[in-house]
């Protein structure tokens, strides 16, 4: 086979002698050196070659950065890069901080208002606001005194004895009390622990309408509706009633509704101021013991 | 330094048609190993001897293989032994086998190429070669011999053909042909017999 394949065959073998024919022919036909163009220019290539391989550079570049770091290959340059994760950092950052400083503002403001902590004019502007959606908040302390007032005026059922005005000072009322049956409620503690005379009531109530009156301002608290058949405030002068009704502050015996009538001046003695607030126990429907002046036989 | 014996005239024939006919013969001998050692330092001398030895049989195996351009492919296979010398050991025997290998795996290449882009090939061949214009009436019965070697090679598979003409053209062993295809000895001996026969069959209906 070897000598086939290299164009000789033994002699008497027409097979394998056609066989060596057509080796010898392959090889006459394709071996062939290549032109002199051409040769010379393969060896220059070669040479051109071998000195870039012995100076250790490559004989071509690469088209592309594949080789680089990996974040020049991502794409966008480090600048750039840098500068947009900056911005994004930092807008999302600023954002973080508003977020936060209102939240803590808005709670804070909350807390406050919900315990009355706010000025006058803000919590009472927060608390009617609220109202509407149905939070009860501390108003203002000017507006508390106000609603106070028009809630025992509202709640009190006409006609019935007690819804008054309410009168603070002297009297020992309490900051914030408000609505009739407190009122009721404390009247008759205070007659049943011997508590202040409704004369003694009646005399505070006229002197500090006159520290009012000479104050420049109206008896009526501010807000407060003007009862029916009630006139304007009166002038001192001597009491038409002596006492206030049972189970009733202080009122005006001419009726209900009626402006406080002032006793007039020296008339019986002044309870303490602290005598209002009575811890004794409360009468048989909340009215003023009895035996107490004005009360119920 | 001794430097190696010069590199003996390889025996040429002058045929009637003008072209050097080639008796491959190791030329070469005793002093590759100081051409090969030369080759590696660079010296123009050596790698043309490497050169003028070797590119006849990849040129031919590369016009018998029908790629697009064997003269191109024959510049990019010793461009790429040049690249890859470094990585050689061996003898004549083995260099001749790894030159076969590198020519062989650009013949795949190009054949993929030509497959993505098919382009219609010339029907003269031998003007592509770029051979020195001689005799007419020579060309022609040059012409018709080449393309009846063609047609006749053209009946073989792929890896008969280049079992057969690795093994006339290249004058590879049994051995070194199945290392520069890839394949198990016996698989080259087994396809070496079939395109033998195949052909011997074509001759003998013609």
């Amino acid at each position: 086979m070897a000598r086939l394949l290299s164009g000789s065959a033994p002699s008497g073998d027409a097979d394998t002698e056609q066989m060596a024919a057509l080796t010898r022919a392959i090889k006459q036909e394709y071996l062939r050196a290549p032109a002199a163009e051409i040769e010379a220019s393969h060896l220059e290539g070669l040479m051109r070659a071998v000195h870039l391989t012995d100076k250790g550079d490559l004989a071509a570049r690469p088209a592309s950065k594949v080789y680089g770091p990996g974040s020049q290959v991502s794409g966008l340059p480090k600048t750039r890069r840098r500068r947009f994760m900056l911005e994004t950092v930092f807008t999302s950052l600023t954002a973080k901080v508003a977020a936060a400083g209102l939240a803590v503002a808005l709670a804070g403001t909350g807390g406050l208002a919900a315990a009355g902590q706010l000025p006058d004019s803000m919590q009472t502007g927060i608390a009617q606001a609220v109202e509407k959606i149905g939070i009860q908040i501390p108003l203002g302390p000017t507006a508390a005194g106000v609603a106070d007032t028009a809630d025992a005026a509202d709640t009190a059922p006409e006609g019935e004895p007690g819804a008054g005005i309410r009168v603070d000072g002297d009297l020992g009322f309490d900051e914030g009390v408000s609505g009739a049956d407190e009122f009721g409620r404390r009247v008759a503690e205070d007659a049943t622990g011997g508590g202040v005379e409704g004369q003694q009531l009646s005399e505070q109530a006229r002197r500090v309408a006159e520290e009012r009156r000479a104050a420049g301002q109206d008896n009526r608290p501010e807000g407060v509706p003007v009862p029916e058949g009630a006139g304007p405030p009166q002038d001192p002068g001597p009491p038409a009633q002596v006492g206030p009704p049972a189970g009733a502050g202080i009122q005006n015996s001419q009726g209900p509704g009626a402006g406080i009538q002032d006793e007039g001046p020296g008339a019986g003695t002044q309870p303490p101021a602290s005598s209002w607030i009575s811890d004794g126990p409360i009468g048989p429907g909340g009215g003023p013991p009895a035996g107490t002046p004005g009360g119920r036989p | 330094m001794t430097l190696p014996r010069p590199v003996p005239e390889a025996t040429n024939s002058l045929s009637a048609g003008g072209f050097r006919e080639l008796n491959r013969r190791e030329v070469m001998g005793e002093a590759f190993e100081g051409i090969l050692a030369a080759a590696r330092t660079g010296a123009e001398w050596a790698w043309s001897a490497l050169y003028r030895e070797l590119s006849p049989a990849v040129l031919g195996y590369l016009r018998a293989q029908r790629a697009r351009e064997p003269e191109d492919l024959t510049g990019e296979v010793f461009y790429q032994v040049v690249r890859s010398l470094g990585q050689f050991e061996g003898d004549e025997a083995a260099f001749r086998s790894w030159v076969f290998v590198i020519a062989h795996r650009k013949l795949i290449d190009d054949a993929r190429y030509r497959k993505r882009r098919p382009v219609e090939p010339s029907d003269t061949p031998r003007l592509r070669d770029g051979v020195r214009a001689g005799n007419v009436e020579q060309e022609a019965l040059d012409r018709l011999s080449t393309a009846a070697l063609d047609s006749l090679l053209a009946q073989l598979t792929d890896d008969q053909r280049s079992v057969l003409l690795l093994r006339i053209l290249a004058d590879l062993s049994t051995e070194e042909t199945a290392r520069a295809l890839g394949k198990r000895k016996g698989a080259v001996e087994a396809l070496q017999h079939r395109a033998l026969a195949r052909l011997r069959k074509t001759l003998s209906s013609a």
